[in-house]
């Protein structure tokens, strides 16, 4: 099972996201997902949100990037970045410095049949999703596309909330198994969820409840590791 | 598919995976809708009786001898809830009904696309709930008593701003999450495919009547089309029937107080290209992120833009200019003035940019699309003139 922690760059401040990030390091993360804020999250709910326009008002573009570098630094497994498609589309010449030390791309709003013609112009992975809305053809268009994990949305709307799936999503689920790893994310918040999800799928993203721990402190999101990664 | 996704590099569906399928319904529910004789037969009624339609093609001589030209206005301001919003919102409300959703959310910023869509869920039994920025709630205050006494909830959103991006934002969060059971009931030309298209469809009424009354009246097609432009749907609605003749089409921006980002919504005109709300288009941004902007018109106060303007600004089929937020003022009071009709201040931006444009228009034959009325500005309008 690999557990995958989400943080947004430089949330709370610079010092301690750094921080988090070595202590992913330490208890063994097996991947980083780095958000770079921007200012219509429309996937995101009020946490995430919250935590990114906090981090706008105190840093631009530029430093959440310049992060990305400092975190590759000091966290050893696979690292990716979570955005949305407007920073990757005006930035893409600077998205390029940035391939060598990525292992993937995650864009909450670019679905799987834009995502391929964005591939090619960002010339780099990017992440297919699939959701509990998706017809067979949906995913079968995102595996013929997928050289990594498919990220299965676990629900329909916003991150944050709670874990649960339906019957019909467990179907879809098993159905991308057969092709691609499988990563679950939204709602996912401890070590009971991670283990229901271990039952069906390859791996989980945890994002909303990470963004909680880290703010209310670096020993409370410690703690929190630890007892996920046990 | 059966749409194009695309107006050359504008367009496309930049939203999250789980709308896919929704959009796919859309479009092929729209296309059967099309088809179905008995539901366009349904709507054209509906569109003559209830709304008003075909709306006055008329020539104000008074505003014609001030500006030295001879100018009709396209009549929307007389349309079923006083805007060109009640084409698209009776449109897609019988299209909601077509598809079996039963449930409608909106956005809206001026108020005026809220109030037709509350007013169509009210005609046909739909539930209606509509987002709208807390600035807006405030200085449009009239257009949420009226949705209110329709019987649409409408729910005030504070985030990022408090106007109508604001609201398109918590609108595509409550789709994401209500997908089975609801349609979004978008207001402009704006949105992920196939959006624009629908709207822009919804909207061609205007300019396919314009095009037959001003040959009854001049004989001829006009030389000049004048429309506002905020998301651009008054404005492609008119420009669309024109799009292959030889007529000059201007589509008029919102400069508000200045042209620094921050105090204008010109996004054709100054802004680059990006993606919001599911579109590449044009786009007032900085550092990659969406720029704040101002209008004193609530309508033209947004960010973005429909993508097939950018298309139309970029094969230079239409010209996209601005005028300040003063210079839409002076459109509002010389219209009420001399021909006892009080605009919109979006419409009013038109209007503006023509008499700021005297000696370019001189003689000339023009339409100015009067996309809506001004009653709901009247707050705004005392509060400029203390």
């Amino acid at each position: 099972m690999n557990v995958g922690i989400y943080l947004v760059s430089n949330y709370p401040k610079k010092s301690m996201f750094l921080e988090a990030v070595e202590i992913c390091n330490n208890l063994d993360v097996d991947f980083l997902e780095i958000g770079i804020p921007f200012s219509d999250p429309i996937a995101d709910g009020e946490i995430l949100e919250k935590a990114a326009f906090e981090c706008l008002s105190k840093y631009d573009t530029q430093d959440f990037f310049e992060s990305l570098f400092e975190a590759k630094k000091l966290f050893k497994k696979r690292l990716y970045m979570m955005t949305y498609a407007n920073i990757a589309y005006s930035l893409k010449d600077e998205l390029k410095n940035y391939n060598k030390i990525l292992n993937g791309i995650i864009l909450a709003d670019l679905p799987v049949r834009e995502a391929i013609n964005f591939e090619k112009q960002l010339d780099c992975n990017i992440i297919k999703f699939a959701t509990p809305e998706s017809r067979k053809k949906d995913l079968d268009l995102a595996f013929k596309n997928t050289k990594d994990f498919i990220y299965f949305i676990s629900k329909r709307g916003i991150t944050g909330g709670s874990f649960s799936l339906e019957s019909q999503t467990i179907e879809k689920i098993n159905y991308c198994r057969k092709q691609a790893k499988v990563y679950l994310g939204f709602g996912i918040r401890n070590a009971n969820d991670i283990k229901e999800a271990s039952k069906i799928a390859d791996g989980v993203i945890i994002g909303t409840q990470a963004a909680i721990e880290i703010q209310k402190g670096i020993s409370d999101f410690e703690k929190f590791i630890k007892s996920i990664t046990k | 598919m059966k749409l194009k996704r695309y107006f050359g590099e504008f367009g496309g569906q930049f939203v999250p995976e789980t709308l896919i399928p929704a959009l796919d319904e859309l479009e092929e529910g729209y296309i059967a809708f099309k088809k179905d004789k008995k539901a366009q037969k349904q709507l054209n009624d509906m569109l003559k009786t209830y709304v008003g339609r075909p709306t006055p093609l008329y020539f104000a001589k008074n505003f014609s001898d001030y500006v030295g030209a001879k100018v009709y206005l396209k009549r929307e301001d007389l349309a079923h809830t006083g805007a060109h919003k009640i084409n698209n919102t009776l449109a897609q409300g019988f299209l909601a009904k077509f598809m079996g959703k039963n449930r409608i959310i909106a956005e809206t910023g001026a108020g005026q696309h809220g109030v037709a869509t509350a007013t169509v869920c009210a005609l046909l039994g739909l539930e209606c709930v509509v987002y709208m920025g807390k600035t807006d709630v405030e200085r449009q205050s009239i257009n949420v008593d009226k949705m209110k006494i329709l019987g649409a909830s409408v729910i005030s959103v504070e985030k990022s701003g408090g106007t109508l991006k604001s609201a398109i934002n918590e609108a595509l969060r409550d789709w994401v999450t209500n997908v089975k059971t609801t349609h979004y009931l978008l207001g402009s030309v704006v949105g992920p495919h196939p959006f624009p298209t629908i709207v822009g469809d919804f909207q061609s009424i205007i300019g396919k009547e314009a095009k037959r009354q001003i040959k009854q009246y001049e004989n001829r097609l006009c030389d000049v089309i004048v429309a506002c432009v905020g998301g651009g749907s008054n404005a492609y609605g008119i420009f669309s029937a024109f799009l292959k003749d030889n007529v000059e089409l201007y589509g008029i921006e919102a400069g508000g107080r200045s042209v620094n980002l921050g105090d204008h919504s010109a996004t054709l005109s100054l802004g680059t290209k990006g993606i919001l709300h599911g579109a590449l288009s044009y786009l007032l941004q900085k550092n990659a992120n969406v720029a704040s902007v101002h209008s004193i018109s609530a309508g033209l106060d947004y960010p973005g833009v429909g993508p097939m303007h950018s298309y139309l600004k970029d094969t230079k089929r239409v010209i996209y200019d601005y005028v300040f937020d003063n210079q839409a003022l002076e459109g509002f009071f010389a219209l009420s003035k001399l021909e006892g009709i009080i605009p919109a201040l979006e419409s009013s931006h038109a209007l503006g940019y023509v008499l700021a444009n005297k000696e370019k228009f001189k003689n000339k034959i023009i339409i100015i699309n009067l996309s809506g009325r001004g009653d709901k500005d009247l707050d705004i309008i005392k509060a400029v003139q203390q």
